[in-house]
């Protein structure tokens, strides 16, 4: 991880307004270390067209 | 029968035991609520027991039946629910001090088919709260313990109903299933657990931890009985936006056919790649060859890396379940217990570029299980490295390292995914196979399923309960 890792910990704790107890606060920035190396493979680009997944399928309204 | 079993029958027994005037929904339901009574403080299974309700049902059930009017093959047969399901005027407290006191106002539409046709509810059972962290004991409730070994891990998150359909206190119970919670606890319980295709069975009315991934489900004694409660809570609900429109077959027609002639897709080499041991991969192995000896063919097949799945499922699931309790995790954070309000903090992580890019590998993880589904019929997996692990070695942190399931792949795609016993770990404990189907096609699954375990010897093992 990069040296400012730990402030995008805590940057990210203040963005969404929630507080890590002390005494856990070492454990819960080796988690968001771990989870952001598992992300890593969502950093290979995808060409442009690439759908995600769950994008709407309408259908038209039918009256009840 | 006229004395209270020490175990309940199967579904399928006890209904064809109804319909030859051998047992009764009375005696079946005492039986159920004496033997949950007698074996809550040692399991832990139930959060709340509902037993005038229950009684009232049965009666109800039996005069029905007497005169005639018998609903189908679920009527006057005893069942329980994870305790994320809503049952009207019953509490639904998702295990959580947060909701100790919320009361339901209506029905799930899972329970609400399963009340018409029939079925008679017991009572409400333990979960890993809200349907995620891990077993706890800062909670209002203990977590369940696995009727096989009371030291052991009974799976999770729904906990309390692979023990309760294990031990015997209930034939099915309903579970949910996210990454794994439903096939999870049926393979450390020994038991059948179904997740079906997403958008076959309504989520209406039940507890949500991850919309795009959260799927409904039974977990029951045998394969056959899981058919036989899919005939009951499969079909279009216009009230969950998740909800397919799709026909559904009559899953008993088709039950008995056997596997001749179906292609089965054997993942051997995606389940090293998981993490599963020799011991695990010899049965596994062996569960290929009886499904050869009964006509199929079987060929190995390669699946994307489980590393990219498991990118993909944290992304999804810590993102969306964030979504639902960030409210709750800034002003009563004190309320969830300690594994849960670390692992819903986790979402806290998610970009919102880490979760479309999650879906769009999402997509095209969907195609590489789709592509197998082209030339192969079912595909063959482990369900979790392992057996059920003891419950003082279990991860209680924010991430989970090891203890990865397999299962997770099919939350990711949708595929309909039936995990069932293949055997016993060296230290008596069960294992499980996962098989998976085409979208939809949730009969087929159920067709293999069965005809495996008509020809194994699982069946007859059972917890050394008494």
């Amino acid at each position: 991880m990069s040296e400012g890792d730990e402030e995008d910990f805590r940057s990210a704790l203040r963005r969404a307004g929630i507080t890590v107890q002390a005494e856990r606060y070492d454990v819960m920035l080796a988690a968001y270390r771990d989870f952001q190396a598992l992300m890593a493979c969502l950093d290979e680009p995808f060409a442009y067209a690439v759908e995600p997944a769950c994008t709407l399928q309408l259908l038209p309204l039918v009256a009840r | 029968m006229s004395t209270l079993p020490a175990r309940l029958p199967t579904l399928a027994e006890a209904s064809a035991a109804i319909a030859a005037g051998a047992t009764s929904p009375v005696i079946l339901t005492e039986a159920a609520i004496a033997r949950a009574e007698a074996l809550q403080p040692t399991l832990s299974a139930f959060i709340t027991l509902a037993g005038d309700r229950a009684r009232e049902a049965a009666r109800r059930a039996e005069a029905e039946i007497a005169a005639g009017r018998k609903r189908g093959p679920l009527h006057g047969i005893p069942y329980a629910l994870k305790d994320i399901y809503d049952v009207a005027g019953l509490p639904t407290t998702a295990h959580s001090r947060l909701l100790r006191n919320n009361v339901a106002g209506e029905d799930a539409e899972t329970t609400a088919r399963l009340e018409a046709a029939g079925m008679i509810l017991i009572g409400k059972l333990a979960t890993h709260e809200f349907a995620t962290g891990g077993p706890a004991w800062d909670t209002e409730w203990p977590p369940a313990l696995n009727p096989w070994n009371l030291d052991h891990f009974p799976g999770g998150s729904s906990s309390g109903s692979g023990a309760a359909v294990a031990a015997g206190i209930v034939p099915m119970a309903l579970g949910t299933d996210t990454s794994g919670s439903i096939r999870l606890p049926a393979a450390y319980c020994g038991v059948a657990g179904l997740k079906p295709t997403y958008g076959r069975v309504s989520r209406r009315g039940v507890v949500p931890l991850s919309f795009s991934l959260d799927h409904c489900g039974p977990l029951a004694a045998t394969v056959q009985d899981c058919a036989l409660v899919m005939q009951a809570l499969a079909g279009h609900d216009p009230r969950d936006p998740g909800a397919a429109d799709q026909p559904v077959p009559d899953y008993s027609a088709t039950l008995k056919n056997g596997v001749h002639g179906l292609r089965i897709g054997y993942a051997k080499a995606f389940n090293a790649d998981a993490g599963v041991d020799a011991v695990q991969s010899a049965a596994l192995d062996e569960a290929a060859r009886v499904f050869e000896r009964l006509g199929a063919v079987v060929e190995e097949v390669a699946l994307p890396p489980i590393s990219l799945f498991n990118a993909c499922t944290r992304a999804i699931s810590h993102g969306e379940s964030f979504a639902i309790h960030q409210k709750d995790l800034r002003e009563r954070p004190e309320l969830y217990a300690r594994v849960t309000r670390e692992r819903l903090m986790m979402g806290a992580f998610v970009s919102s570029t880490q979760y479309v890019q999650a879906q769009r590998l999402r997509r095209r993880l969907t195609e590489a299980v789709d592509a197998v589904f082209e030339k192969h019929d079912l595909l063959l997996t482990a369900t979790i490295p392992g057996a059920a692990p003891r419950m003082d070695e279990m991860e209680t942190g924010p991430w989970r390292r090891n203890q990865q399931p397999i299962t997770a792949v099919f939350n990711v795609t949708g595929h309909p995914a039936l995990c069932q016993p293949c055997g016993f770990s060296q230290n008596g404990l069960p294992l499980s196979l996962q098989l998976a189907g085409r979208n939809f096609d949730e009969a087929t699954v159920l067709q293999a399923g069965h005809a495996y375990e008509q020809a194994t010897p699982w069946l007859g093992r059972r917890p050394p309960l008494g």
